[in-house]
């Protein structure tokens, strides 16, 4: 890669506010900040001999390019308006569209630090990162013991994406009794059979019983497009038509307030490498 | 596994090539200040150089810092502990190859793909303690290491300078 402007990449970080990193406090003092400190990049370099980069760069002086496929990740959100129906339109252009993973959860998550966290379920329970749309509000019972709240949370009762006139999965996914299929529908979709994921495990109750993570805080709604899971371009062209990625959601239970869907698009392109290291996104 | 019948994948082994060597190198922010924190100095940044002749293994690299509260000793971490909400991936001529907001939710939903022992078994280097629940306080200092920061490299498959 040509490093032009003294680099052949630049990374950049952004911290998190102290609310999302630190979110409680076992007594009542709130943490004011945090700080990182001795931050560095190891890396491990694999370095070839000069006869063989004379080979790629003599290629390369003749009018070659070299591509590097890589996959990349785009974040859209909006606002869950109240109502049992809501509708995400993720204008999304990508010729290769490998998969996408939707979430929802509240407004005011990471927002503020919860005092007198001193114990492991109310920590599961005030966790900034728990999703909302399963069955079930995890509540702290006290000396670390964890029960279902009486009151049934917002949650997700159908849900469909849809492209051009296609639906993934071929129609939408009824969660009727639970979010069984959903769960399913992201095991079986993206063959995680053999490595079971950790949204698929269960959490114990102080009642002896067990809920799954899926149904009580890691919901999340995905969908892979590839066609195969070997490494050729299989997935959806979300630039055909102009039209955006629609996912449709339909909710039961407790009415939704103050909702955030967040979502993630991983699409696969290529960079090419061409004459003196520089590098394009589009073939010459 | 895939869906290709495996008498269509070839089973030749390659001769190594002569000469190839690997080294290690540790690359320090190019705004360093010492110390970051999200009131002031938020944002870090890596420019990696050009390395002659190398390839970068991405599979052996990572992002080590440590990472303390301040002021306060009753202060409790993330379970799923990632201190990073965006990141931004440049190349050498300044074009953007990726640039992710929300990236704290990001990887939470990227980990909770993982197996239940994968995250377990990464609370010692990645202080992930949802598995297996932490109630320490972070007011010690101690040291992270991050996967999802080494992720951004491990999607593009080979990373080449000339």
């Amino acid at each position: 890669m040509q490093a032009s402007s003294g680099a052949a990449f630049t990374l950049e970080l952004w911290l998190s506010d102290v609310e999302a990193v630190f979110p409680f406090s076992t007594n009542g003092t709130v943490t004011t900040s945090y700080k990182l400190e001795e931050v560095s990049y190891d890396m491990e370099l694999v370095e070839v001999t000069p006869e063989i980069m004379t080979d790629i760069n003599t290629e390369l002086s003749q009018g070659a390019q070299i591509p590097l496929p890589y996959m990349s990740r785009r974040q859209y959100s909006q606002v869950v308006g109240s109502g049992t129906e809501f509708k995400a339109n993720i204008s999304e252009s990508a010729i290769n569209v490998n998969a996408i993973y939707s979430v929802i959860r509240n407004q005011n998550a990471g927002t503020s630090i919860k005092t007198g966290v001193d114990d492991v379920a109310k920590q599961k329970v005030n966790d900034p990162y728990n999703f909302v749309g399963g069955r079930h509000k995890l509540e702290s019972g006290g000396a670390d013991a964890l029960t279902i709240a009486a009151v049934t949370p917002p949650f997700v009762k159908r849900y469909s994406y849809h492209y051009g006139s296609v639906f993934y999965p071929l129609q939408p996914v009824d969660l009727d009794v639970d979010s069984t299929i959903g769960l399913e529908n992201i095991v079986a979709g993206f063959e995680l059979e053999d490595k079971m994921p950790l949204i698929s495990e269960q959490v114990k109750l102080s009642t002896g019983g067990f809920v799954p993570r899926y149904e009580a805080g890691d919901f999340t709604i995905c969908q892979n497009f590839k066609v195969t899971s070997d490494p050729v371009l299989s997935g959806l062209n979300a630039g055909s038509t102009g039209a955006p990625i629609e996912l449709n959601v339909s909710f039961g239970g407790s009415p939704v307030a103050n909702m955030e869907f967040i979502c993630f698009v991983e699409s696969t392109n290529v960079l090419y490498i061409s004459k003196g290291g520089a590098s394009s996104m589009v073939a010459n | 596994m895939t869906a290709l019948p495996k008498g269509l994948v070839s089973k030749q082994q390659l001769q190594m090539m002569g000469g190839i060597k690997t080294s290690r190198t540790n690359i320090l922010p190019s705004n360093a200040s010492g110390s970051y924190n999200p009131k002031g100095a938020n944002r870090i940044i890596f420019s990696i150089p050009s390395f002659p002749n190398s390839f970068i293994n991405r599979k052996r690299s990572y992002i080590r810092f440590k990472i303390t509260s301040e002021n306060n000793d009753a202060a409790l971490a993330l379970p799923s502990l990632f201190p990073f909400k965006r990141m931004m991936l440049k190349s050498g001529r300044g074009q953007v190859l990726e640039d992710i907001d929300s990236y704290d939710v990001l990887c939470r939903i990227m980990n909770n793909m993982k197996t239940e022992s994968t995250v377990k078994s990464k609370k010692t280097t990645h202080k992930d303690s949802r598995v297996e629940p932490d109630k320490s306080s972070y007011k010690t200092v101690r040291t992270a290491y991050t996967n999802c920061i080494r992720a951004f490299l491990d999607r593009i498959k080979n990373i080449l300078f000339l």
